[in-house]
């Protein structure tokens, strides 16, 4: 419970939830761009499900173009660290299998999940070069 | 479906005001859509009902600094339930991977293991639901509380 936060008019809340959620995704693209481990991607995704879930609840505290233009990134966004993690899912699910060991499909798996790695980090260099927050904190008067 | 819709925010009132108004209701469609589920509408229904429990969990976190600790304990029954429908998820994810490659043909078995496991987790989900969800107490349990201001 924070009592200054809960007292705060509904629009001045969504703003500051909004602004805490776009720090913590600048933050997470940062270590993801530095390290396309599983957990920093799956860490990712949850970033970016949170904001995408913030514009939804507060949507109409924002204008309108602004913030379907931001929610059309951080999809595309997803959707990218998606394809990671559907393969780290299914190497996961795989060599978890008791008694069975396909090493075969395992190493298939890590070289696809070696070239959608690859995608990500270059999008993810892009998105810290341009510090897109910077940007969005103006388009969304935050 | 619930979370299309737009929030009826009051402007002129408090985050704490709105949140309890507001999300009592969502709490009460989280509960309807998980008493519509059965056993023959999985996977798909458990799909959907997994993307609603998300975006219903994320959006109570969203309203964290508004509530007291008890919250804390209600987000851990829907994150222990949410593990298992991940966890669904996680072999229903596998499988399609494996069917959209073609490589159904030349492992049928690591197909027949993954369908074991995924009703498996069927099931766990709704012995978890029928326990800790569905008794009608439970969701005025939510309900009241996220009703409640402090």
């Amino acid at each position: 419970m924070n009592k200054k936060l809960m007292r705060l008019p509904i629009e001045e809340y969504a703003k500051a939830q909004t602004k805490t959620l776009l720090e913590r995704l600048a933050l997470q693209i940062g270590q993801t761009a530095k390290s396309t481990d599983p957990e920093s991607v799956h860490d990712l995704r949850v970033e970016v499900r949170h904001l995408v879930n913030c514009f939804r609840v507060f949507t109409q505290f924002f204008p309108d173009q602004a913030s379907k233009k931001i929610r059309r990134r951080l999809q595309a966004l997803k959707k990218l660290a998606g394809e990671v993690r559907t393969l780290d899912i299914a190497l996961e699910v795989i060599v978890s299998r008791p008694g069975v060991q396909d090493e075969g499909l395992s190493a298939w798996l890590k070289n696809e999940r070696k070239k959608t790695e690859q995608e990500l980090s270059k999008a993810l260099q892009r998105w810290t070069r341009r510090k897109f927050w910077r940007k969005w904190r103006g388009m969304i008067d935050l | 479906m619930a979370n299309k819709k737009k929030f009826p925010w009051k402007e002129d009132q408090s985050a704490e005001h709105n949140a309890t108004e507001v999300l009592p209701s969502l709490a009460a469609a989280f509960f309807a859509q998980g008493r519509d589920l059965t056993p023959q509408a999985a996977p798909d229904g458990l799909h959907n009902f997994r993307i609603q429990a998300k975006s219903f969990r994320d959006t109570l976190e969203l309203f964290r600094p508004c509530y007291d600790r008890r919250l804390e304990q209600l987000l851990k029954l829907l994150r222990d339930m949410q593990q298992i429908l991940g966890e669904m998820n996680d072999l229903a994810t596998t499988r399609r991977l494996l069917t959209d490659y073609g490589l159904e043909q030349s492992r049928p078995r690591l197909l027949d293991s993954l369908d074991t496991r995924i009703q498996e987790k069927v099931n766990q989900f709704f012995s978890v639901w029928k326990k800790t969800f569905a008794p009608v107490r439970k969701e005025y349990r939510w309900v009241n509380y996220l009703a409640r201001r402090a």
